[in-house]
């Protein structure tokens, strides 16, 4: 029996997918090289964002449509919404929550099989049980032998009230440091270049379990800065070089020693990601985020210092409901101030589940678009800003992948610019240097160091 | 944690609003947090900050009726015995933690100006039945005196209902003032006292203005905590 497994959503659905994939793999299913081959086809997908929903709706016609053909099982997991659950189970043989991973193979066996039930009780097709500890203990299968994603703590209990995540994951819990270790020991061992710790809410890791599980004096969960500094005492020791990141922290857990963690190893990249939302208080207010822009403010502060090379991202939403154009102004004036290198910016959008969903979305359509637009620009101002001030610098980047182009390639900076440059597909999966020749509002252009230019194996590089 | 809980009773305290009482099962939380309630079995859930305090044996939640509104009509219609689906606690309005954190460590002596309007005041009063003592002053926006949810809870002089239907009479103990006007018109005549730490509850409306007339006071926001109903 063969499987396929396809991701749709953010990084965290591609970690989700990594260990569906190990989990079949253990079950003794080997994975089909096209979905036209497969006996089980699955989505691991996010059905908070509306392109998402659409692209798992036009995934399972058209599976559903092979069905007359030859017999097929088909799953969805992933952040799924209570109501579309329900609309799932009508579409999918299967539905779980991926905390119950570790019952799919149980559920892919009994599927089908006609047990006695009592009329009107369906079969189990769905299971909505907890199983935090099986799910951190599956191995995944990486989708790439160089940068793998670490699910580090899973589900949130912020409650933003534009947000999703704690209706579609659940309660925050975090994955014990044993486990998290071993598996970036494991990723170094084998060659990785880029780890990204990975959580809904990364830095609230850990948060008020205190020393519980500890064994001879070991705490199951150190604090996040703990846990960073022994993911770097490990990364650093490695025979290669190695980035590790971590995504999505949540600013008011944003501590000092988390930013000193980071000075602390080289290998902890000089990125941070630090989601403002907004730069008006009210409407952070409102959005229940658990700081002021003063705080924010003083945070920003401690990165430059503390961590001067660090490339800044962040994440804003603009029209969240009843925004004000004083208060879009607000949001405005802060990312001129914080200067980012990357800004992830979503027109707001009503989350079925998240208080703000109850609440007039009453910003226009096309004034939500004006203010995404407007903040675009004032990022491309920024990010090049930056970016000009790396021409003809020589700087380290992470080679990710060939061009569409022929003979170009993509890379990544320490800090996650995006970098195009002319060399042989040998290289990727290699950290190498590279001299900057161009900068555009979000990328850079570079040329291969002499050294480099010739074809490199990526063991030999990095 | 999700748990389920069982209904104990309710008492209508107006019209529209109304008190829930749960048996507690194990839960535990921090006075200023809410609790997220729907029917067992149901699919909708919503927040509701807890009323009671945190060594009563029960929990309580105060709920307005929303015309139109699904979930706080069905709790209402609930017979006692009725199981509810409960989680939480969650939010940091609370006056030891999150945002206020800093502010309860180093400034525990400091007066307290709490704000709210309608059922926002349950925050408030988890807080008066957890913890004795306090320096707070607690201004109530309310349309009519019959939102005056169990004021008897507050001792006189720290309850000041802001009472915006205009000729709105004021029954009940005498007492208890009242201030004809809305709680923003009433602060804006009473600036409030340097180092007083702020908490607004209720209808973003309100939390916007007060939040705006405060700052314009002088008080810092890293002063200000609120919470959104809606
Ligand atoms: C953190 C938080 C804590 C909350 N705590 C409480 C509480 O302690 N007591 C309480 O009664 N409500 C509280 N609410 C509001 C509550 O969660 C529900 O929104 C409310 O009960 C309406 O739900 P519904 O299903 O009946 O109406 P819905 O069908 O969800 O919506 C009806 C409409 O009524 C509006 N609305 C919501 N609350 C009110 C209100 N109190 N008065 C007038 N209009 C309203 C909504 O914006 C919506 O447009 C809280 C909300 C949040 C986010
Ligand atoms: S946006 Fe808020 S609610 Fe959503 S995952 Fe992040 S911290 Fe949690």
């Amino acid at each position: 029996m063969t499987y396929r497994v396809i991701a749709l959503g953010c990084q965290m659905n591609i970690s989700d997918s990594e260990r569906v994939a190990s989990v079949l793999q253990g079950a003794g299913y080997r994975e089909a090289e096209r979905e036209e081959d497969a006996d089980i086809l699955g989505v691991v997908a996010c059905s908070v964002r509306q392109k998402a929903i659409d692209r798992i709706y036009s995934k399972i016609h058209e599976w559903n449509g092979w069905k007359a053909q030859r017999p097929l099982l088909t799953f969805v997991s992933g952040c799924i919404l209570p109501e579309d659950e329900r609309k799932f189970l009508r579409l999918f043989d299967l539905v779980f929550r991926i905390d119950d991973l570790p019952r799919l193979p149980e559920l892919v066996r009994t599927y089908g099989v006609p047990v006695p039930v009592p009329s009107g009780v369906e079969p189990q097709r769905s299971v909505t049980l907890q199983h935090a500890d099986d799910f951190w203990a599956i191995a995944p299968r990486y989708q790439s032998p160089h940068a793998a994603y670490v699910p580090i703590q899973n589900g949130c209990d912020k409650f933003c009230t534009f947000c999703a995540v704690p209706y579609t994951r659940g309660r925050e819990v975090s994955r014990p440091a044993a486990d998290i270790l071993g598996e970036v020991t494991r990723l170094v061992e084998n060659g990785y270049r880029t780890i990204t710790l990975l959580g809904q809410n990364v830095n609230s890791y850990g948060k008020g379990l205190g020393d519980a599980g500890s064994a001879a004096g070991t705490p199951a969960f150190p604090t996040f800065a703990e846990l960073l500094d022994e993911v770097g005492d490990v990364a650093d020791t490695a025979a290669h070089r190695v980035w590790v990141y971590f995504t999505s922290p949540h600013p008011s857990d944003m501590s000092g020693d988390v930013l000193d963690a980071i000075a602390a190893h080289p290998s902890l990249a000089k990125q941070v990601h630090l989601p403002l939302q907004s730069g008006d208080d009210r409407v952070l207010i409102r959005m229940n985020r658990n700081y002021r822009l003063e705080d924010y403010r003083k945070i920003v502060g401690d990165i430059r210092d503390r961590l001067p090379t660090a490339t800044l991202f962040t994440d804003l939403i603009v029209g969240f409901c009843g925004e004000t154009e004083e208060q879009f102004a607000a949001t405005r004036e802060a990312m001129e101030e914080f200067r980012y290198h990357m800004a992830f910016i979503a027109a707001y959008s009503p989350r079925p589940g998240a208080a703000g969903s109850r609440w007039d979305d009453d910003v226009p359509q096309s004034e939500k678009k004006r203010r995404l637009h407007v903040l675009s620009e004032v990022l491309q101002r920024t990010a090049l800003a930056h970016h000009e001030r790396q021409v003809g610098a020589t700087v380290d980047v992470f080679v990710e992948a060939e061009d569409r182009q022929p003979g170009l390639l993509l890379a990544r900076t320490e800090g996650r610019i995006p970098v195009r440059l002319a060399g042989d597909a040998a290289l990727v999966g290699s950290i190498v240097p590279a001299t900057v020749t161009a900068a555009r509002p979000l990328s850079l252009a570079a040329e291969l160091s002499a050294a480099h230019t010739l074809a490199a194996a990526p063991a030999a590089a990095g | 944690m999700a748990q389920t809980l069982r209904l104990l009773s309710r008492r209508d305290v107006s019209d529209s609003a109304y008190v829930l009482r749960l048996e507690r099962g194990d839960f535990s939380f921090a006075p200023g947090q809410y609790l997220t309630l729907g029917e067992a079995g149901g699919a909708e859930t919503r927040e509701y900050s807890i009323y009671s305090g945190m060594q009563d044996p029960y929990l309580e939640v105060l709920i307005k009726e929303v015309a139109g509104g699904s979930v706080s009509r069905r709790l209402r219609r609930l017979a006692p015995g009725s199981e509810l689906r409960c989680d939480g606690p969650f939010g940091f309005f609370t006056l030891g933690n999150g945002l206020a954190d800093r502010l309860a460590d180093e400034h525990a002596d400091r007066p307290l100006l709490w704000v709210a309007t309608g059922t926002g005041i349950a925050p408030f009063h988890s807080f008066v039945t957890s913890y004795g003592d306090l320096d707070y002053l607690l201004l109530h926006g309310v349309r009519a005196p019959s939102e005056c949810y169990e004021r008897e809870a507050y001792p006189a002089e720290r309850y000041l209902a802001c009472v915006s239907e205009p000729n709105a009479a004021m029954p009940g103990p005498a007492e208890h003032r009242s201030f004809a006007g809305r709680v923003t018109a009433y602060l804006r005549h009473h600036a409030v006292a340097a180092g007083t730490r702020c908490f607004l509850c209720g209808n973003s409306a309100m939390i916007f203005e007060v939040f705006d007339l405060l700052k314009r006071q002088g008080v810092p926001s890293a002063d200000i905590a609120a919470e959104v109903y809606f």
